[in-house]
């Protein structure tokens, strides 16, 4: 299969010959060479149209082949969005262009193109909203019809890595100004990252002085120093995608996504090559002068038969040179510049009678038979800065080329907290401040000649080292930037009056804006760059305006009569190429706690549930029991015989010091300071605006040393609120978070005392340990904390013991428990014994306005105490009446319609009255019942309210005293 | 991501942190309205300016005190509790008197994270820039430590705040 547009060898080319690949696109079969990009490939069989517009479905062709535009989207059966000037041809692709119907040449969906008149700018948002009912509809319907590639969710990619990376020296841009910096710096001793998006160092030595012999010497010379300084890591095919704060980068290849923290940086990131405006400037065959000439020099194909380069600058007559020298016919080179040009290129081409028109524009355009691509171009003489209609010439060619005007590749330098300005001199946006430690090289900073963008890469990286603290000794003198010009102020062939006929003249390709959309948003008053951009939606697409911005602004600017530098640039966010989330996501690296019996659990069939950092034994499936069997035996086995639970993930902490009273008494809403050693006392605490926040239970061991658990997902936040009191009140006071460092089981049951006794030789008798106790004991000869609970509502024993040991008690006390009946039981009927008692849970219960009123816990609030956190605030509020009050209530016994679920809404006489917090059946009591909140004048037992659940039935619940289960505490204290 | 100075452990990254809000004094809470009480509860400082904000290592438990211009999101210092000039934090609260405060023997502590509470630590002093690892940050000078807290004299704070100058507590 022959490649009829493919060149002999050149000397800098990317594709391995000896490798012959294998692809179709649109179920054609074509041959490319390894290194091949799909667009490059297919350009070499002289294929033209290789995608559809984002809107308009107009044909579309190689644009910047720089990844600046996405003309080139594909998919194959797996991926979609695939960027075909980028991406490397493989053996066996199957590849074809997103969202067309009836494939790229014949898209049915074209039709919108004819259709453009009656759709301006602002159509979707001025149509499609009304009727309101419509919308899901319209939406359907419009995202058939536009956008980009569909995501195939079927497929699951593999997760991608994520890594770090540290440097002092960051370098992005390996052209001849970022290499240049990585060089000098590196002299110095610095440590330098390169990055580059392109497979190969050189950046503009690789395609613009790609037929200039002593800039081909230099770039051999600065590949070798590279490869000889050790300092230097190059990262190739590597896109500096996002800045962020204190010199941190993402850097994304193809593989992963790179944090990297480095100390400085050198941006010497380039600039973007422009495009011209003007009628039918996005048809196949037109495409900028750069890309014409990385279609030559680095893919060996000829980018057409016979060219018209439309130019403002002395890169166009360079380029006009190579397309001569690569075969191509020129037609004509038009110069926007009534004076024409004076290089050697220019010299070059007048000596070979090329057609020369200056100070003329292209006014259009034409396309073939097919609409296609480009037939031929009309130009017209420039008369006071518009094209004359009256002198219209027709130039055959099928390639139009262009070379107006560069914009900085300043996105990274703006991330980074840079400021650029309009220079008039230069025509275009130059950095003007860059923050600490970020220094400009190169066509980025304005400098366009190759000697000084290596001397300006130079001095940069002789900044960043005296940055770093070397002794560079006396830095070069800064090159200057102020011209000639390379840009045209407008490269635009129209006007604000529209001619008959006009074609359609795009601004934003991606987005497929055109001029006259920025005419009439203007003219509906969306003329801040800002609104202008949202409206319109320029610089929106996958492509950020990489090619839009500058004409954008320059258009804007014209409307308004107003300069450029007055205009301003719509604001660079990352990305500067859009990332896959998948690579952002990488894998998680959240850690997720185990408590010291997490094997076991596992081993017995625990069934999970995620309580904060932990993972939490939900209910054990034992003997193939389902859900609801199992945590209803797990009660039974409490209430009836005994069972075991591991609260090892509640918080620990030791309070030690003179002042731990003090602290305590401070932070929990009880008393604290008068505890005798050897009990507990339930603590309640609040923040400083009097809501509830944490509990659980403090055990004073000794006079200067205290014991106190919080609950599970609070224990760090409990532990830091502490040590910054203590440190504000001045307190002699050490915490330490035993967290993780002590394990703790709680067995409960009738027979929870008889187990015990079997692994301790303590004396469980009530007298010797009441209710409410702490002892510090040896069990099977392990140092244990053992306090006396009653959190479920049985006789319980909490053992608090070393991490290490905690696996050994556990199974001693299974083993002793065993013919007791004992079992383990787990989270889930915790939750309906804990009910049963009316115990509420902080979290659940309440919410993160709760009060200790609403919560029914006034009792605990000791509001004559000099002082505790949140007191002032609760003083006003308890002055202020209940709006809401925390109730138990119970269903019916007999109830056997739909059973509401957590946070189902209480209504009252048709109004939000409440929630439910909690609601479970209880095996004990044979009904289902709950905790919820009520109006305060509901909350007295006995008063019925209604409980909508999901269907909107209206389930009846009546209010009942708590706890339901054993209301004088009899079975706790046995 | 930014870096944040721990001035026990250096720089480290801001995801080792934990913001604790701006640093403010409370109210005698025995003499302070309603009114002062809910403004101290419940308003905060929204101006962009310098503020002197609680930040907190995780990994190491240490609480320290950052001074922050919020519109340039630049960190000027950080200290060790108390900052230099720091308004009294917290009126005096009477003390419990404790059951008995004689057993001075405290047991060896688990070797975790220690609390440095009782160490009520020194101010640190503001490390000279030749001293500073990473160049470019900007280090306390002389101009940001002496600047006035800027909190004190904000019209939002309520006016009978009690504004005791740096009291040693021991």
């Amino acid at each position: 299969m022959n490649q009829p547009f493919r060149l002999p060898p050149q000397p800098r080319e990317w594709i391995d010959r000896q490798r012959l690949l294998r692809f179709s696109f649109e179920g054609q079969p074509y041959t490319a060479y390894a290194g091949d990009t799909f667009s490059s490939a297919l350009a070499a069989h002289g294929v033209r149209v290789l995608g559809r517009s984002f809107k308009y479905h107009r044909p579309r062709g190689i644009y910047s082949l720089a990844n600046l535009d996405v003309n080139v989207l594909l998919e194959d059966d797996e991926r979609t969005n695939l960027r075909g000037d980028v991406t490397p041809v493989w053996d066996g692709a199957a590849v074809r262009a997103v969202n067309t119907r009836g494939g790229v040449l014949r898209d049915t969906l074209r039709l919108a193109d004819s259709f453009g008149a009656f759709m301006p700018v602002g159509f979707y948002y001025k149509t499609f909203y009304r009727p309101r009912r419509f919308f899901p509809l319209w939406e359907r319907m419009l995202r058939r019809v536009a956008g980009l590639g569909t995501v195939d969710k079927r497929r699951h990619a593999g997760r991608s890595a994520n890594d770090f990376a540290h440097t002092e020296l960051l370098v992005v841009g390996a052209g001849p100004a970022g290499i240049s910096a990585a060089l000098a710096a590196a002299q110095h001793g610095v440590r330098v990252c390169l990055v580059d998006e392109q497979p190969t160092p050189g950046g503009s030595l690789l395609y613009q002085h790609a037929s200039d012999q002593d800039a081909q010497k230099l770039l051999d010379g600065l590949i070798a120093q590279l490869a000889a300084e050790p300092l230097v890591c190059c990262r190739l095919g590597t896109v500096a995608a996002g800045y962020y704060a204190d010199h941190y980068v993402a850097l994304v290849d193809g593989v992963r996504l790179t944090r990297l923290r480095t100390r400085c940086t050198v941006l010497a990131t380039g600039a973007y090559e422009q495009p011209a405006v003007f009628g039918n400037n996005d048809l196949p065959g037109v495409m900028l002068a750069t890309a014409a000439q990385r279609l030559i020099h680095q893919y060996a194909v000829r980018p057409g038969r016979r060219a018209v380069l439309l130019t403002a600058n002395s890169e166009g007559y360079a380029a006009a040179r190579d397309l001569l020298r690569a075969g191509v016919e020129l037609a004509a080179v038009v110069d926007l510049r009534p004076e024409g040009d004076r290089s050697q290129a220019a010299l070059e081409l007048a000596q070979q009678r090329v057609s020369l028109f200056v100070g003329h524009m292209v006014l259009a355009a034409l396309p073939d038979r097919h609409k296609l691509g480009v037939q031929a171009v009309q130009v017209a003489p420039l008369r006071h800065g518009r094209p004359d209609p009256a002198e219209v010439k027709t130039i055959e060619c099928d390639l139009l080329a262009m070379s107006v005007g560069w914009a900085p590749a300043d996105g990274l330098l703006c991330q980074a907290g840079g400021k650029s300005r309009y220079s008039e001199g230069l025509r275009q946006f130059v950095p003007e401040a860059a923050p600490a430690g970020v220094f400009v090289a190169g066509r980025l900073a304005g400098v366009f000649d190759l000697s000084e963008q290596m001397a300006s890469g130079r001095r940069a990286g002789l900044q960043a080292a005296a940055y770093l603290g070397r002794d560079t000794g006396e830095l070069p003198p800064p090159v200057p930037s102020d011209g000639p010009p390379h840009n045209h102020d407008w490269p635009v062939a129209l006007d604000g009056a529209p001619r008959p006929r006009e074609a359609k003249a795009f601004v934003d390709l991606d987005e497929d804006v055109h001029f006259r959309d920025l005419v009439h948003a203007v003219q509906e008053g969306f003329d801040h760059v800002e609104l202008l951009k949202r409206y319109s939606t320029f610089g929106m697409g996958p492509s950020q305006g990489k090619l839009a911005n500058s004409n954008c602004i320059r258009i804007l600017a014209r409307l308004k009569q107003q300069p450029v530098g007055e205009t301003g640039a719509p604001t660079a966010r990352p990305f500067v190429h859009p990332v896959p989330l998948g690579q952002l996501a990488g894998r998680g690296f959240h850690p997720q706690r185990q408590t010291p019996l997490h094997e076991w659990h596992a081993a017995a069939g625990a069934q999970w549930i995620p309580a904060g950092d932990w993972l939490r034994p939900a209910w054990y499936g034992q003997n193939g029991s389902t859900r609801d069997e199992a945590i209803a035996a797990e009660v039974r086995a409490v209430r009836e015989r005994a069972g075991l639970i591991d609260v090892g993930t509640l918080g620990k902490l030791e309070v030690q010091g003179r002042d731990a009273a003090e602290l305590l008494e401070r932070i929990y809403t009880g008393r604290f300071a008068r505890m005798r050693p050897g009990t507990t006392r339930y603590g309640l605490m609040c923040d400083e605006s009097g809501v509830v926040i944490d509990d659980g239970v403090v055990a004073r061991l000794d006079d200067d040393r205290f014991y106190a658990t919080t609950t599970t997902t609070n224990s760090s936040a409990v532990y830091r609120e502490l040590l910054r009191w203590a440190l504000i009140w001045g307190l002699d006071v050490s915490i330490v978070n035993a967290t993780g460092h002590r394990g703790a089981i709680n067995l409960a049951g009738p027979f929870a005392r008889e187990i015990l006794r079997e692994v301790s030789a303590m004396d469980t008798s009530e007298q010797a340990f009441p209710y409410l106790a702490v002892r510090e004991v040896e069990v099977l000869g392990i140092p244990a904390r053992v306090l006396r609970t009653g959190f479920v509502g049985e006789v319980a024993y909490e053992l608090h013991v070393p991490a290490l040991h905690t696996l050994s008690v556990w199974e001693h006390l299974m083993a002793a428990g065993r013919r007791y009946g004992l079992r383990p039981f787990g989270v889930e009927a915790q939750r309906v014994l804990r009910l049963e008692k009316g115990h509420l849970m902080i979290g659940q219960d309440t919410d993160g306005l709760t009060t200790p009123y609403e919560a029914g816990l006034e009792t605990l609030l000791k509001m004559d105490k000099p002082f505790f956190v949140g007191q002032r605030s609760l003083q006003i509020v308890g002055r202020k009446p209940l709006t809401r009050r925390l109730v138990g209530f119970a269903l019916a016994a007999d109830w056997t319609g739909p059973v509401p679920q957590e946070c189902h809404l209480v209504i009252d006489a048709g109004e939000i009255a409440g929630r439910v917090t909690s609601i479970a059946y209880s095996p004990t009591l044979r009904r289902t019942i709950g905790l919820a909140y009520v109006r305060p004048q509901q909350a007295v037992p006995g008063m019925r309210f209604h409980v909508r659940v999901q269907d909107g039935t209206l389930v009846p619940a009546e209010v009942v005293p708590l706890p339901f289960y054993d209301p004088d505490h009899s079975r706790q204290r046995i | 991501m930014k870096l944040l100075r721990c001035p026990i452990n250096g720089w480290r990254p801001l995801s080792e942190f934990v913001y604790g809000g701006e640093v403010r004094p409370m109210p005698d809470p025995t003499a302070a309205s309603d009114r002062e009480w809910a403004e101290y509860v419940f308003c905060r400082q929204g101006e962009p300016g310098v503020l002197r904000e609680w930040w907190y290592h995780v990994p190491s438990g240490t609480w320290l005190v950052a001074e922050r211009d919020t519109l340039k999101d630049e960190v000027r210092a950080t200290w060790l509790w108390p900052p230099p000039d720091a308004a009294q934090p917290s009126p005096d609260i009477p003390h419990t008197e404790t059951a008995a405060a004689s057993a001075p023997a405290v047991e060896a502590v688990p070797d975790v994270e220690v609390a440095r509470a009782a160490q009520s630590a020194p101010p640190v002093e503001p490390a000279p820039s030749g001293e500073v690892a990473r160049p470019g940050e900007h280090v306390p000078t002389a101009e940001a430590t002496s600047a006035a807290p800027r909190h004190a004299e904000t019209p939002s704070q309520p006016a009978t705040q009690p504004e005791g100058g740096p009291e040693a507590r021991a």
